[in-house]
C-alpha cells in the first residue's frame, strides 16, 4: 500500500472502497503523511530543539550557562513549544448532506455525508496521531451527539463509532447550532466545521463569527456535490428538496446552469470573503476533491495555531 | 388558393402528434434530490417564462412543419389576385382546339360529347381575361377555324361556337395541334396556350406528322398545352364492322351472298337485330349473336335483278354511338363486262393466234350476248381513251405498244384498272421484262422453256382462289392434264402464285400494282404453246380470270368511301353531261366533270354524311357510291391525358397539363391562373425544420459540454 501513489490513495473514489471507517481514516492519514515526505513539524511536546548564539538585548532566561562555562560563549537553548490543541469537529448530518444528485451514475460518487464522515475520521486520526485532543459533534437542526475532546488513542474509536452511527435525515439549522455550540465551548481551541452550509448565509456566518468571538480557530470544510456546483445534468429533471423545505423545481437544467453556477459561485465567494475577514479558514470542497486537499488545509491551519 | 389533391388534407390531423408528444415528453423528467434548491428556484423562475415560450414556439414550429408538408402534398395552387400578381399580368394568345370528329357524336345524358365539349369550351372562355386573345379551332380530319383571326373572348366567339357542328370524320389531333401552332404564330401575346378538348380517341400518332409537331413545339416559346378529356365514359357499343360481297362478277339473275360482320365491345353476349335494305327497301332481317368483345357474322342471300348499282344498307338498333350502327355498301350488278383485248400486229392467224382463242372463250357464240363484251384492238394503235371504259384489259401480245400507250396502260392499272398478260412467245416475254414490267413492278419472267422441249403440266397452287372456287375436282384435274410447251417460268417471290408448272416456276401470278391488279400467265393461248386451248377447262378458266379481275378493279368501280373524302367516279367521254348527285337525304346537287385528266371523272363533292350517293348522268343513274364513317372512330378506346402527352413526346419543352375531373373552370383556374405553389410549402417546411432543429437543440437538448 505504501508504494501506491498518495494522490491515488486519497482519491475519494478509491478510499470509499477500502472498507471500515477506521481503516479508511488510517489509510488516508498515513498515505497523506507519506506523500508529504519531509514534514516541517517535529513534534509538539516540550523538548530541546537547538542552540543559537545569544543576541544582545535578549532575555538571559534561556542562556545555557554550562555551555558558557565550557566555551566562554553565550548560547541560548531553543525549545519546541507544546501546543496543547483541543479540536472539535462539527459534522452536519442534515437531510441535504445525504442527497445524491446522480444515484444512477455509472460510477456513483460519495454522498456529501459519506465524504464528510471520512474526512472527519481522517482528521480525528491525524489529531490523535499528533497527540492533540479531538472531539466530535454531529448536528442537523440541533446538536445530536457530542464526543468531548480527548487525546487518548481510545478517543478515535469513540469518534469513529459516532460517525458510523450518523444518519442523515432532518432539516438543517446550521446558524443556530453553531451559535449554540459556540456558547457551550468555553475552552479555546480549533473548531472544524464540515457541512454543506445549506442555510441562511447570514445565520451561518453569524455562527462561525461567534466561534471567532470566543477566540476559537475555525476551519470550515464546505462540502458540496460537484453537480450542486455546476448543475451539469443532461436530462429534464424534477429537483426536490430532501428536507422537504423548498418546493420542487421541474426544469431542463441546462437552461439554468449558467445562472445557477453564478449563484453558487456568489454564495461561496460571500462565505469565503466573510470568513477571510474574520480569519476563518474556508475550504470549499466537492465530493470528488482528493482528501489531501482537505488535510493540507487542516495542516495550514495547524501551522497557524502553532 | 386551391388544392389539386385535397384528399391529402386529411393528413392535417397529424398536426396533433406534436401536441401529444409535447405532453408525453414533459412526463419523462428524472426526480433528483438536490440540496441547494434555494439557488435553483429563483433562477428557474426567471427562466421558466422564456422556456415556456421556447416550448410553445417549438410546438408551433412542429405543427407548422406538418401542416406545410400536408398542404404541399395536397398540391396547392395560387388563384385569384395573388396568382395574377405572380403572373405579372401578362396576357395570352389562346387557341381552343375542339375535337369535332365522329367519335364526338356519341350521345350522353347531356347531348352529344361534342355538345359537352362546346359547353366546356364556353366555360374556358369565361375564365379568360379581357386582355387575352382567343381563337377556336375545330378539328377532325382537317382543322376548321371558327374565325381566321384572334378575337377577344366574348359574345361573338361564344355565338359562333354554339352553332358549331361535329362531323362524322376521322380525328387527326396532330393536324389540329399543327394548325393551332400555326394560329398561335399569328398571335401577339407573350404567353401561348392551347386547350385541347377531346375524347382523346386512340389514334396512331403518325411519326412523320408527330416529328413535325414536335419540332413546332420545340420552336414555340412559352407554350402551354392543356388537355381536357371529355366523354370518355364507358358504354357498350355495337357496330356493323364490315360487309363482304362475293369476289366474283355479279350478274343478273344470280344469288349473291352478302356477308355481314357485326361486333360489340361489351362483356356479355348479346343478340342484335340486323336489317338489310336495298335501295331503301327492307329485304332481310335477322338476329345475330355477338360474343363478348367479339364479332358475329350473318350471310344474307340476295337475288340480283337488273344490271345496275344496288345500294345496300345494313342497320343495327341504334345505340349511344349510332354512326357505326349503319353500314352502306354498293353492289354492282352487271350483265356484260367490257373487255379490251390488245393483240399484236404480227401474230399468226388461225389456231396459232392466241387472241383468237381468248375472244372465243369470252364470247363463245360470237353474237355479243355473252357475259363479256370483247373489243379487240391492236396494241400499237388502240385509243387510250377506251381504257377507263373497260374494267379488264387483256394483253396477248404487247410488243408493239409504244411508249405513250405503255405509259397510259401503266396509269390505267395504277389508277385501279386490271390487266391480264400472256407471255408464251420469247419475244413477248422479252418485251414484258424489259419494257412493261421493268421499273414498274418487281415481277420478272424467268427461264424460257422452248416449244421444242417436252410438255409440262400445270399444278394448282391456290385452290381457294376465287378463280378456282366452286370448281369440281374433276374439272381441276382436267386443267392439270393440259400439256404446255414454250412458256416462261415466273418468279414466284413477287405476288401470289395461283398456278405452277410441274417442273417448277410460276405459271400464273397475281400482283397488285397501285390501285390495280395484274394477272400474269407464263404461257399464251395459242395451240403452238400446248393443248390448253383445247382443254374443256380453257373457257371457264379464261372467263373466271376476266370475271375475277372485273370485280377486284377499283378504277371506275371504286364504290366505297369514307366521310370527308372527295367522291369521284370515272365516266365515259360520251356521257359526260349533265351530271347531278343524289345525296343521302334525297336532295340533289350538281356534280362537276373533270375532263382535264384521263380518264375523265365526275366529281361528286365531299361526303359530309354517311350514306349512298348516286351519280346521275343525263337524268339516268350512272353509278352509286357508299360512304361510311371511319371505322377507327368506332373503337371506343381512349387515351388518358398522360398517355396522350407521353405519345406526343414533347418532353419538358412544353408544359402539358391534364385538366381532369371536376368543373373545367376550376381546372382552368388552377392550371392557368393557379400557379402551383407546393414547392413553396416544401421549402417552408424545410426552413421550419431547420429552425425547429436550432430551437430544439437550444431548448430540448443539453449543450455538448453538459
Amino acid at each position: 500500500m505504501s508504494s501506491a501513489p498518495p494522490g491515488q490513495l486519497l482519491d475519494p473514489q478509491v478510499i470509499s472502497r477500502l472498507g471500515s471507517i477506521d481503516f479508511i481514516a488510517r489509510a488516508l492519514v498515513e498515505g497523506f503523511l507519506v506523500g508529504l515526505h519531509r514534514s516541517p513539524y517535529h513534534g509538539f511536546s516540550v523538548e530541546f530543539a537547538e542552540y543559537r548564539q545569544y543576541q544582545p538585548g535578549e532575555s538571559t532566561q534561556y542562556v545555557d550557562w554550562r555551555v558558557y562555562a565550557k566555551t566562554d560563549r553565550h548560547y541560548v537553548k531553543v525549545f519546541h513549544e507544546e501546543t496543547n490543541l483541543s479540536a472539535r469537529i462539527l459534522l452536519d448530518v442534515s437531510g441535504t448532506m445525504a442527497a445524491h444528485p446522480e444515484p444512477d451514475a455509472p460510477t456513483p460518487r460519495l454522498t456529501k455525508l459519506d465524504y464528510s464522515k471520512l474526512l472527519a475520521a481522517a482528521l480525528s486520526y491525524l489529531f490523535i496521531k499528533q497527540n492533540d485532543a479531538v472531539g466530535l459533534a454531529t448536528f442537523d437542526q440541533e446538536v445530536l451527539e457530542i464526543v468531548p475532546p480527548r487525546s487518548q488513542r481510545r478517543q478515535l474509536h469513540r469518534i469513529l463509532k459516532v460517525l458510523d452511527r450518523a444518519r442523515a435525515g432532518r432539516t438543517t439549522d446550521v446558524g443556530r447550532v453553531l451559535n449554540e455550540m459556540a456558547r457551550r465551548m468555553w475552552r479555546r481551541g480549533l473548531v472544524v466545521v464540515i457541512s454543506d452550509l445549506i442555510d441562511d448565509v447570514e445565520a451561518v456566518l453569524a455562527g462561525l463569527k461567534h466561534f471567532r468571538h470566543r477566540q476559537h480557530e475555525v476551519l470550515v470544510f464546505h462540502v458540496l456535490d460537484p453537480r450542486e456546483v455546476d448543475l451539469a445534468f443532461d436530462r429534464p429533471a424534477e429537483f426536490f428538496d430532501p428536507e422537504g423545505e423548498v418546493e420542487s423545481v421541474e426544469t431542463q437544467p441546462w437552461h439554468l446552469g449558467r445562472d445557477y453556477q453564478e449563484s453558487v459561485k456568489r454564495w461561496r465567494r460571500t462565505l469565503s470573503l466573510e470568513c477571510g475577514q474574520h480569519r476563518i479558514d474556508y475550504v470549499p470542497l466537492t465530493t470528488d476533491t482528493p482528501f489531501e486537499m482537505a488535510l493540507l488545509a487542516y495542516l495550514n491551519q495547524r501551522n497557524r495555531v502553532r | 388558393m386551391q388544392f389539386l389533391d385535397p384528399t391529402f388534407l386529411i393528413g392535417l390531423a397529424a398536426a396533433g402528434i406534436p401536441i401529444l408528444l409535447h405532453f408525453l415528453r414533459r412526463r419523462r423528467s428524472l426526480r433528483i434530490a438536490f440540496g441547494p434548491l434555494r439557488f435553483l428556484r429563483p433562477t428557474q423562475e426567471r427562466q421558466m417564462r422564456r422556456m415556456n415560450l421556447h416550448r410553445l414556439l417549438l410546438l408551433l414550429l412542429r405543427i407548422a412543419i406538418i401542416v406545410c408538408v400536408v398542404l404541399a402534398l395536397a398540391r396547392p395552387t395560387l388563384t385569384g389576385g395573388l396568382a395574377r400578381l405572380v403572373r405579372s399580368g401578362e396576357s395570352s394568345s389562346v387557341v381552343l382546339l375542339v375535337d369535332s370528329s365522329a367519335s364526338m357524336l356519341a350521345q350522353t345524358a347531356e347531348g352529344s360529347v361534342f355538345d359537352r365539349a362546346k359547353v366546356e369550351a364556353q366555360r374556358i372562355l369565361s375564365q379568360l381575361g379581357e386582355d387575352d386573345e382567343v381563337s377556336i379551332l375545330l378539328f377532325d380530319s382537317s382543322p376548321r377555324p371558327l374565325f381566321e383571326e384572334f378575337l377577344r373572348p366574348g359574345g361573338l366567339l361564344s355565338a359562333e361556337l354554339a352553332g358549331a357542328q361535329a362531323r362524322p370524320r376521322k380525328g387527326d389531333p396532330l393536324g389540329g395541334l399543327d394548325a393551332a401552332l400555326d394560329q398561335l404564330d399569328r398571335g401577339t401575346m407573350a404567353h401561348r396556350e392551347i386547350y385541347l378538348l377531346s375524347d382523346l380517341q386512340k389514334v396512331d400518332l403518325d411519326s412523320t406528322e408527330l416529328d413535325r409537331v414536335q419540332r413546332r413545339f420545340a420552336q414555340a416559346e412559352a407554350t402551354n398545352l392543356y388537355l381536357r378529356p371529355i366523354g370518355v365514359e364507358a358504354f357498350v357499343n355495337h357496330r356493323v364492322v364490315t360487309v363482304q360481297l362475293p369476289a366474283t362478277l355479279l350478274r343478273t339473275g344470280q344469288t349473291a351472298e352478302i356477308s355481314v360482320t357485326v361486333g360489340q365491345d361489351g362483356r356479355s353476349p348479346v343478340r342484335e337485330a340486323l336489317l338489310l335494305r336495298v335501295d331503301g327497301a327492307s329485304v332481310g332481317e335477322t338476329e345475330v349473336s355477338i360474343p363478348p368483345e367479339g364479332r358475329g357474322r350473318h350471310i344474307f342471300p340476295l337475288t340480283l335483278g337488273e344490271a345496275r348499282d344496288l345500294g345496300l344498307e345494313l342497320r343495327l338498333r341504334p345505340d349511344r354511338y349510332d354512326l357505326d350502327d349503319r353500314y352502306f355498301q354498293v353492289l354492282s350488278v352487271t350483265d356484260r363486262v367490257p373487255v379490251l383485248l390488245l393483240r399484236g400486229m404480227l401474230e399468226a392467224e388461225g389456231e396459232r393466234d392466241p387472241a383468237l382463242f381468248l375472244t372465243t372463250a369470252l364470247d363463245p357464240l360470237g353474237d355479243g350476248r355473252g357475259s363479256f363484251a370483247v373489243r379487240v384492238a391492236p396494241a400499237r394503235a388502240f385509243d387510250v381513251m377506251e381504257l377507263p371504259l373497260h374494267p379488264v384489259v387483256i394483253g396477248s401480245d404487247l410488243r408493239d405498244l409504244g411508249a405513250a400507250r405503255l405509259a397510259a396502260l401503266r396509269d390505267y392499272v395504277d389508277g385501279g384498272g386490271t390487266l391480264l398478260l400472256f407471255a408464251g412467245d420469247p419475244r413477248v416475254g422479252l418485251y414484258l421484262n424489259q419494257k412493261l414490267l421493268a421499273g414498274w413492278t418487281a415481277l420478272r419472267l424467268g427461264d424460257y422453256r422452248g416449244a421444242e422441249q417436252s410438255f409440262e403440266h400445270l399444278e394448282i397452287v391456290a385452290g381457294d382462289h376465287p378463280i378456282f372456287e366452286g370448281l369440281e375436282p374433276e374439272a381441276l384435274e382436267t386443267l392439270t392434264e393440259a400439256r404446255l410447251q414454250g412458256f416462261y417460268r415466273l418468279d414466284e417471290s413477287e405476288g401470289r402464285t395461283l398456278l405452277r408448272f410441274a417442273g417448277g416456276g410460276g405459271a400464273m401470278v397475281e400482283l397488285s400494282v397501285g390501285r390495280g391488279r395484274i394477272l400474269v400467265c407464263g404461257f399464251d393461248t395459242s395451240t403452238s404453246a400446248g393443248d390448253l386451248p383445247w382443254s374443256p377447262m380453257f373457257l371457264p378458266l379464261v372467263q373466271r380470270m376476266v370475271g375475277y379481275l372485273a370485280t377486284v378493279g377499283q378504277g371506275r368501280g371504286q364504290r366505297q368511301f369514307e366521310v370527308g373524302e372527295t367522291l369521284s367516279v370515272e365516266v365515259p367521254m360520251n356521257r359526260a353531261a349533265p351530271a347531278t348527285v343524289l345525296l343521302p337525304d334525297r336532295t340533289r346537287r350538281p356534280a362537276t366533270l373533270d375532263s382535264d385528266r384521263l380518264p375523265p371523272r365526275a366529281i361528286l363533292g365531299e361526303a359530309d354524311v354517311p350514306g349512298l350517293y348516286t351519280l346521275e348522268l343525263g337524268h339516268e343513274d350512272f353509278a352509286t357510291v357508299a360512304v361510311n364513317p371511319p371505322p377507327s372512330e368506332s373503337e371506343r378506346r381512349f387515351l388518358s391525358p398522360e398517355d396522350f402527352a407521353a405519345g406526343l413526346g414533347l418532353g419538358d419543352r412544353v408544359a402539358v397539363r391534364a385538366l381532369e375531373g371536376g368543373r373545367v373552370e376550376d381546372s382552368v383556374r388552377q392550371a392557368r391562373r393557379g400557379r402551383p405553389i407546393h414547392s413553396w410549402f416544401f421549402g417552408a417546411a424545410f426552413l421550419l425544420l431547420l429552425v425547429e432543429g436550432l430551437v430544439s437543440r437550444r431548448v430540448l437538448r443539453p449543450p455538448p459540454t453538459a
